[in-house]
């Protein structure tokens, strides 16, 4: 039987990676805004975005913007595609359970 | 093993979280466009205000300049979108050819072109709110009161006061929904 994909399957990151979705690929969200979304501690969140960024699922760049640090994170392509499968795998066992 | 209960559970989480990231996403979107018709609007009323009998060439000039710079952003801003950015300039072609046919029918005078604008607007972001998010709803509701409260008190002033509160309301709810 397939197993969830472990990086996802953990409640902040599901929330990091689902709300990142939706933004276009090109698009960078500033960490104080996803902080916002996401509904979680500056510290938590930091945590699960340095895990997703070691997966590969998003990346993360650090510049200044009127002269005030400044962290966005993206969403990469793999990031997505695991998303995708992991929703799907999420899906098949509702769908099986109501097959049966 | 993961339970069938607890994998709909995840999955309505899951849900909420791309429904926060598409509001942003949309308010972000979104923004841009409320500075420039705020900008419009505010120069565009400024200027029947100082000058009501040029009031057929202003209006008409600041209207289609937002049309134009919101065109142009809509084209610009489509770079790396997903969405189909020409339905934005379609819209507003709708919207012009109603404006024509419902001013041939029953003929307004300035007053009440400069008050329809707004109300127009008003209905298009509050029941694109329904849909979107409701700080589009609230945007409609709030120039819809103030437009009218305008139109019925403030006679005199009118076209200032549609400067203040319409334009310049605009750009400000611009930076709200910047910060979403």
């Amino acid at each position: 039987m397939e197993q969830p994909d472990p990086i996802i399957h953990q409640p902040v990151r599901l929330k990091i990676i689902a709300t990142l979705e939706p933004f276009p690929r090109t698009d960078k969200v500033e960490f104080v805004k996803l902080r916002k979304l996401v509904g979680t501690s500056e510290g938590n969140l930091s945590i699960h975005l340095q895990t997703l960024e070691q997966s590969g699922y998003l990346t993360i760049e650090k510049d200044f913007a009127d002269n005030k640090p400044r962290t966005r994170v993206k969403l990469s392509r793999e990031g997505r595609q695991a998303y995708g499968h992991y929703i799907e795998f999420l899906r098949e066992i509702v769908a099986d359970y109501r097959q049966n | 093993m993961l339970e069938p209960r607890e994998a709909a559970a995840i999955l309505k989480s899951a849900e909420i979280s791309q429904r926060h990231g598409i509001e942003s996403y949309q308010y972000n979107r979104c923004a841009p466009y409320l500075y420039i018709w705020g900008m419009a609007w505010m120069v565009g009323y400024l200027g029947c205000a100082a000058k009501p009998d040029q009031f057929d060439t202003i209006m008409p000039l600041a209207m289609w300049s937002g049309i134009v710079a919101s065109v142009i952003w809509s084209i610009a801003g489509a770079k790396g979108s997903r969405r189909l950015d020409w339905r934005i300039a379609a819209s507003f072609l709708v919207m012009w050819i109603f404006t024509y046919g419902l001013f041939a029918i029953l003929p307004p005078n300035p007053r009440v072109i400069a008050a329809y604008f707004p109300l127009l607007f008003s209905a298009i972001y509050a029941g694109v709110g329904l849909w979107v998010g409701l700080r589009y709803v609230a945007i409609g509701a709030g120039l819809a009161a103030a437009t009218l409260c305008g139109y019925f008190l403030f006679e005199n002033f009118f076209f200032v006061w549609m400067a203040l509160f319409g334009g310049a309301s605009l750009i400000l709810t611009g930076f709200w929904l910047k910060r979403a």
